[in-house]
Parts: structure tokens; sequence; C-alpha cells
């Protein structure tokens, strides 16, 4: 028989044509849409949605199965459940140092015990361990969360900041993943449900405040990168032929009087040098002839007064910069003090979006979900989270930030071998004149960044003398196994 | 052995009702010959009895409650009963759709002991009810030949049935119309899809010009404003539904579906504007999580209850059904996801749209225009139905709240469910019994 299209195009039509097989045609469309629509729904959201304090489930499952255990990079437990005397104690080997970012479930949750609690309490064990639990009346172990943590840094970025109080990050330039979260003061995890009283009682020292996303702080001099991004943007062909003649301090808005870190004058200065050195007053002159609205808008595209992509507890950076703002909070602003604050997870991230050719990675703290005998339940994949420079742009922003290393404030780490970008910040905060945070933030290596670290130590003092060296001890750890 | 089936049972709830799904579309198509096609009906008793035990067998054994096993023989014993009956009274009963009813019982039946003994124990007695009348049916319908004349009839007793709830009913769940007598609750709405059906399939197959059609939509109309009055939405889309594709398949004309798509986004406009009711309905549809204690409450527990079961469930009584109110009725396709896994759900969903396609099918197979337009009835009325509940518990759409077809608890839902199925069942006996007029050679494809 000869095949005829015309024939079966007949056949079809005439099929078509019939109201009851249009009507099937149209219900199957809609039955496939809802079935599809509840099918990609448990793909792409549900884990986000069903990890909600009130979903009831949450504990039902905690009772039912043994919490999963949250391990480092490598592979090294940071968190488990131990059975001692025939009850379940959650233990955490490493006591006070991973705090804040792994987080506690034992007084209520938080960090990644918070965000992953759904993962930790829900067990993908296999059927037959399921049936060998049934059948001893035990229970199954829960999921296991593999974070982007890595033991080795994190000890040494702990041990570098020593005493003080503050906050460091570290994260992977590629891949957003971080690395290191270190918040102090801290505390032990390990019987915060018995320290409880005397733990909130302590409100000097707030350790229960993981200073890395919930701490405020005046960016101080780190802020002049956000001005130096703004004056490329306005000048894209001659932002290079800016210069300015310190005299230590400068005078606007009728009396009101700005002056360079203790008092110095830098005297004869370009952009470059002006930036390296963090002359305040050459920013304050810089800024002053802003558009204030398009400042406004790079400063939002640059995450402030915004939420962050972020699943750990966080608070929002705040900037006053507005279209129309007086000259006051301009000045104050452009040199990082005033009323703007960040946190230092945030200054982390554009430092990150700047080494990686200006693209802002979503910051990742979990790599993937396994089950407790090791099977991939769910990997997560590095995301692109936004663009905040063109690559030109970048370039130059680094550039400028590795003459802060060889000529300027971040000499500290001139002479090391991986070729180290930053920018470093003394904010003065209270009423004390001189008293300020130390600051720095920044990435290496410079023509192919890997990571990026930001540290903020609380009342230290000046950044370069403070701040630079910790992240140099940073650097130093994690480039001496890669570069030796 | 115990915890080898309890442990493995959402599995082989998955595999069951695949196979019987398969089983559904081997039956549907017509090239297998009789014999063929008895030994795929059988296997799809086995099937529906086996889903029956497994059920319960995991129940059994996670409660240690010995009354599960009784129930479970008790309802075996009559349901297998009331399967011979009907092959007795009519040998030539429509096996296929025989058989799909009781599956979709069956889970039910699971379900509901799961979430409450007693709720199940009184469901299976108004199903006990319904089928033993349901026997009848056909005969009646052989029997008065006049039925597709009594259009007058079917109109008067619907508006009348849907009066009598707003003159003397009450309020249940705020927007849900009931009548009692004795213990038992009647809500009109529910039995009134089969009259409404009934009233338009005889009316237009009586008369089919154009200007007929006017009478048709001013008598739907009046039935769909007494429930949009009072407040039930979801009954009213459905009659809607019913309405504009009843109209469809007797003028044949593609305008009717998209004339009818305009004004119904039209009248769901003009009742967002005019009823806050609805305007929260869609606000908490658009973001569920804004008032997650209060407007959102309904959903968002919908919506952990489907997302923590995940794709194979917790596992019966191992899930939190109870965190969402009324789970029995409105909300009982998110029980069944939570506990049996969305594997499961997901392949009911597709196991309703076999049913209903085979119903089509069946319609298109009618020699006589009031028996066609009336399955074709039911099965929109039902699919509709299928849509709003299921959508509205995933939002896919915005939540109206009607029941789950044979599955969900509720008396007048699983009366009018059957009924239809019975009805359907008689119109096909009717039609065999019919001289043959010519055969039309109709596919379908599944
Ligand atoms: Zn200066």
């Amino acid at each position: 028989m000869k095949y005829d299209l015309k024939d079966d195009l007949k056949h079809l039509y005439r099929h078509l044509k019939n109201p009851v097989n249009i009507t099937g045609l149209l219900f199957a469309a809609v039955f496939t849409a809802m079935a599809l629509n509840i099918v990609l729904y448990l793909m792409n959201h549900s884990y986000e949605d069903i990890n909600n304090s009130s979903n009831n489930r949450a504990v039902m499952l905690a009772k039912e199965n043994i919490r999963g255990d949250i391990v480092s990079n490598d592979g090294t437990v940071l968190a488990t459940t131990r059975i001692v005397d025939g009850e379940e104690v959650r233990y955490y080997p490493y006591a006070n140092l991973f705090a804040h970012v792994v987080g506690y479930s034992t007084y209520g949750t938080t960090g990644v015990e918070q965000i992953a609690n759904m993962r930790l309490v829900t067990s993908n064990d296999t059927l037959l361990n399921k049936i060998e639990n049934d059948l001893y009346g035990s229970k199954d172990k829960g999921d296991t969360v593999v974070t982007t943590l890595d033991v080795n840094l994190q000890e040494v970025a702990s041990k570098a900041l020593g005493v003080y109080k503050g906050a460091i990050v570290v994260t992977n330039v590629k891949t957003g993943e971080i690395l290191v979260m270190v918040s102090k003061s801290d505390y032990d995890p390990n019987t915060i449900d018995t320290d409880w009283e005397s733990v909130i009682a302590d409100t000097k020292s707030s350790c229960l405040v993981n200073r890395a996303t919930q701490g405020m702080y005046p960016p101080g001099s780190t802020f002049k990168i956000f001005d130096l991004i703004e004056y490329i943007k306005e000048h894209p062909t001659d932002y290079d032929k800016y210069t300015y003649t310190c005299g230590g301090s400068l005078k606007y808005d009728n009396g009101k009087k700005i002056s360079c870190y203790h008092g110095m004058s830098h005297g004869s200065l370009s952009l470059e040098n002006a930036f390296a050195k963090s002359c305040n007053c050459a920013f304050a002159n810089l800024a002053l002839s802003f558009d204030r609205g398009m400042y406004a808008s790079t400063l939002n595209t640059m995450m402030f007064n915004e939420k962050l992509p972020l699943e750990l507890e966080y608070k929002k950076s705040f900037v006053e910069i507005e279209d129309g703002c007086s000259d006051s909070t301009l000045v104050q602003s452009s040199i990082g003090q005033g009323t703007v604050l960040m946190s230092p997870m945030h200054l982390n991230m554009v430092t990150q979006g700047i080494a990686n050719d200006g693209m802002v990675m979503t910051p990742m703290i979990i790599k993937r979900i396994e089950s407790s005998g090791g099977d991939s339940v769910k990997i997560y994949n590095p995301s692109e989270y936004r663009r905040i420079l063109t690559k030109e742009e970048a370039d130059i922003v680094t550039e400028y930030m590795r003459s802060v290393v060889t000529t300027g404030t971040g000499d500290v780490l001139k002479g090391s071998t991986y070729e180290a970008c930053g920018k470093t910040g003394s904010a003065e905060y209270g009423t004390v004149k001189g008293d300020s945070h130390a600051l720095f933030t920044g990435f290496a290596p410079m023509n192919d960044p890997e990571i990026a670290v930001t540290v903020v130590i609380e009342g230290a003092g000046s950044g370069g003398d403070y701040a630079v060296p910790i992240a140099k001890r940073i650097f130093d750890a994690y480039f001496g196994e890669s570069y030796n | 052995m115990g915890s080898f089936i309890s442990e493995t049972s959402n599995y082989l709830f998955v595999i069951t009702i695949l196979l019987f799904l398969l089983s559904d579309v081997l039956v549907f198509n017509n090239s297998f010959n009789k014999s063929v096609k008895d030994i795929i009906n059988l296997s799809q008793v086995i099937l529906g009895i086996f889903l029956h035990a497994i059920g319960y067998i995991t129940l059994l054994i996670r409660s240690d409650d010995i009354r599960y096993f009784f129930f479970f023989a008790f309802q075996e014993i009559i349901i297998l009963a009331v399967i011979m009956i009907y092959h007795t009274l009519y040998p030539k009963i429509n096996k296929t759709l025989l058989y799909n009813m009781f599956f979709f019982l069956f889970v039910g039946s699971i379900m509901l002991s799961r979430l409450k003994f007693d709720l199940a124990l009184k469901q299976f007695i108004y199903e006990l009810v319904i089928l033993v009348f349901s026997f009848f049916v056909p005969y009646i319908i052989k029997r008065i030949p006049s039925l597709d004349k009594w259009y007058f009839i079917y109109a008067g007793v619907g508006i009348s049935l849907l009066l009598i709830v707003i003159l003397a009913g009450r309020v249940v769940n705020g927007s849900m119309l009931a009548f009692r007598i004795g213990d038992m609750s009647f809500q009109s709405a529910e039995f009134v899809k089969i009259s409404l059906v009934l009233f338009l399939a005889s009316y237009l197959a009586n008369y089919k010009k154009a200007k007929n059609y006017i009478f048709a939509i001013v008598i739907a109309l009046i039935h769909i404003a007494i429930l949009v009055v009072s407040r039930d939405l979801g009954s009213a889309g459905i009659y809607f539904m019913s309405m504009i594709f009843l109209i469809f398949v007797s003028s044949e004309n593609i305008l009717t579906i998209l004339t009818g798509a305009i004004a119904g986004l039209g009248s769901f406009t003009l009742a967002y504007i005019m009823f806050d009711h609805v305007k929260v309905r869609v606000a908490t549809w658009l973001n569920p999580w804004e008032d997650i204690r209060g407007s959102g409450y309904q959903l968002t527990q919908s919506l952990f209850a489907i997302g923590t079961g995940g794709w194979f469930g917790l596992g019966l009584l191992k899930g939190m059904p109870y965190s969402i109110p009324y789970v029995s009725e409105d909300f009982i396709f998110s029980a069944i996801g939570e506990e049996m896994g969305v594997f499961f759900s997901c392949s009911l969903i597709f196991l309703y749209l076999a049913v209903i396609l085979y119903m089509f099918k069946l319609a298109k197979s009618m020699k006589n225009d009031f028996y066609k337009y009336t399955i074709y009835g039911f099965g929109v009325s039902l699919a509709t139905q299928v849509v709003l509940t299921v959508g509205g518990g995933s939002r896919f759409i915005p939540l109206t709240g009607v029941t789950l077809p044979l599955i969900s608890m509720g008396g007048s839902s699983l009366w009018t469910t059957i009924l239809m199925f019975s009805i359907i069942q008689g119109m096909v006996l009717a039609n065999e019994a019919e001289e043959p007029v010519e055969e039309e050679e109709e596919e379908d494809e599944i």
C-alpha cells in the first residue's frame, strides 16, 4: 500500500474537527500541565518552602530520624549526633571554631543547622537499611550536609584574629563558595543549651551574633572602592586624568572639615595614588563632583539597601546617598563614615565580583547533600547572581587595588609571590577620636584570582597595620600549598 | 515480612497504579479480542485488591490496630459481592469503567482509614447505600425511553434543590451549601451537577437551533447565579464548564469555547472586584507565604505536605496530614502526596485523565445524542472538579474548595460521582440494546 500523506492529514483533520476530541486534548493538556507544575515545584522550590519554622513536620521528622552530620568540604565532621546513655546528643568536634556558621540545633536552630534543617532530619538511607532499622527498632540516620567550609583555612583565620572581636570571610572567587566564616566573640555550641542564660546575660560581647553577616560596620576607606567605581563610570575615558593636591584636610559646606588619617598630608596625587594611599581629601573632593542620583543607583547595583542572596541570617547594608542628599552626607559616606554601614559578607561579595571580572556569584555554603551511606541526594551548582561591573571596569579597579599593595597602605603583602590586590580601611567609630576598626578586603592572585578575603577587626587601629597582616596569613596558608 | 511490606509499600503503590494505568491504555484500545480484554479486566480487579491490601497491611503493622484487618476483609467481601451482582444483573456491563471506579474508591478508603477509622467506616456505609441503589439505574434508563424529554423536570429539580438550601440550609465552611435530613447533610450543589448536565443534554439533543441555546444558557446561568450568591465558586465553575462544553459539543463551533473563556475570565474579574473573599483567595494564591498563619495557612500547609512527602512520600501514618484544615475533603490530594508520594499522586492525576478520556470515547460511540451529551457532560464536570481540587491544593490555580471525586470524604460528593458512573453504565447498556445503526469508525489514542 502506498503511503499517502494527504489521506493521513484528512484523517487527522476529521479527527480534530470532532468537538469531543478537542475537549479531550484540552483536558489532557491541562492535566499534564498540572502534574508538571507539581513535579517542577518539587524539583525547584519545595525545599526552600518546607524548611520553614511553620512546618511542624520538621519537628516530627526530627523525632523519627537521627539528625544527620554536617561536614566540611573534605568530609571532616563539623557536627554529628552521638548516642550517650541511650540519648541523642548533638556534638560539635571543633567547639567554638564553627560556632556561628555551622550553628547549633539544641536551643532552636541557627547557621547551617537552620538552613539545612529539613535535609538533616530527612533520611534518604537505602531501602535495605531502612528495613533493617525497622526490624531492630532503631531510627534511620538523616542525610549528611556537605558544606563548602575549609577546616584548615578556618583554623588559620580564627587563630590570626586571636582575641580580637571581628569577622573574617573567605570565598572562592569563581564559584562563590564560602571557605571561611569566622566571627568573634564566639561560644561553644556543645553547651549552648546549658549556657544559654549566661550567654544572653553577657550583652557586651554579643557572642551569638554572626558578625560576618549580621555585623554592621562602617566600611571606612574600603568604601573608596565604590567612589572609584562611580568615578570610572562617570568618566570612562579620562578618569586617570584626575589629580589632587592634599593638604591634610578639606573644607566643605561652610566650615565643615574632614582630614586624612592621623592628619597626614599626601601632597600632589594622581587618582591611582590617592586610592593606594587612601587619601580622604582627594576622595571627598571626587565625591562632591558626582551625580548623586547616579551614585545612588550604582550603590544599589552594589547591593546597598537591598536583600542579599544569602540563606544565612544577615542584615541589609545601609547607605544614605540619594538624589539631592546633603554635601555632608555625601562626603562622610564617601570615606565610609557617617551613617553608612556594611556587613563583612557584603564587602566580600563585592570584592569577589571585582575579582571575577565584574560578576558576583551567589554565595554558597552547602555543596551537596548525601545520604548517610554517601549516595548523592542533591548537588548544588554555582550560579551567577549579578554583574556589578563590566570586565573593563573590573580590570581598572583590580589594577588600582594592586597598587594599594605595591605602593600604598597594603604594603605588608608586597613581597608575596601570589600578587594580592586589595583595599584597606580604618573606620572610626564611637565618640572617642582615634578608636577605629581595622579593615581589609582583597583577593589574589591578580591575574587569575582564586580567593577573596575580607577581614574586619573591631577597635584594633589602622587596616594597614592590623587587618592586612591577618589577610596575609590566610593568603599564605592558602597559596602555601598550591604554590610550593 | 511485615517490615518489608510497610517499608516498601510506597514503591508497591506506585508500581500498582502504573500497571493499572497501563492496563487502562491497553483495554481502551479496541484492537484486542474479547478474551484478551477479559484477562486485562481481571488483572484490573487484582491490582485494585492488591493496592487495597498493601494499604491496610501497612496501616495494621504501623498502628497495631486489628480493626484495620476486619474492616479490610469486610470491604473486600462486600465489594466482590457488588461486582458479582452487577455481572449477574447486567452481563454486558462495562467492566473497565466499573473497575476504574473501584480503584479510586480503594485509594480513598486507604487514605480515609489512615486519617480516621470512623470516617472511613462512615464513608463505606454511604458507598454501600449508593452502590445498592445504582443496581437499578441501568434498568431505569432502559425502561424509560422518554428520559430525554424531561428537560423541564431536570431544570426544575435542579433549581429547587439549590433554592431549598438557600432558604432552609446552613452555611458550612463559609461557602458550602447543605441541608440536613436526619443525620445526613445534603449538599445540593453536588447532586445538581447531574441534573444540570441532564437538562442541558436533553434540551440540546432535542433543540439544535442556535436560538434555542439562549434558553439553555439562561437556565444554566440561573443555577450558576444561585451558587455565586451563596459563595460556592467551585461548583459554579463546574456548572459553567458543563454549560460551555455541552453547547460546544452540540454546536460543533470552536467559537463557543473562546466565547466561554472570555465570559469566564470576565465574570471572574467581576467577582474579584465585587467580593472580598475572592480577592483574598487570589492574593493567597499569588503569595501564600505572606500570611502563613492566617489566610495562607491552608495552602502553605498543603505545600508543606506535598514538599515534605517528596517523590515517594513519608509513608502511611508517618506524615502530619491533619495540619491541613479540611484535609479529608478539600485537601486529600495533598495528604496522598505527603504520605504516598508525588509519583503516586501524579499517577493518580493521569488515571483520572484516562477515565475521563474513556468517557469521551464512550460518548462518541453513542447513537443517541442525549446519551452522548450526558456522558460527555459528566466527563467535563468530573475533569473540572479534579482540576479545581488538585490545582487548588498545589497552587496551580486559586483555591476553590471542592472534593476529589470518589476519594474525598463526603456522602453527597460520593453519591453524585457514583451516580454519574452508573448512569453512564446504563446508557452504554441501553445503547448496545438499540438497533445498530451504521458503525462509525472511531479510534482514540490515549
Ligand atoms: Zn590626603
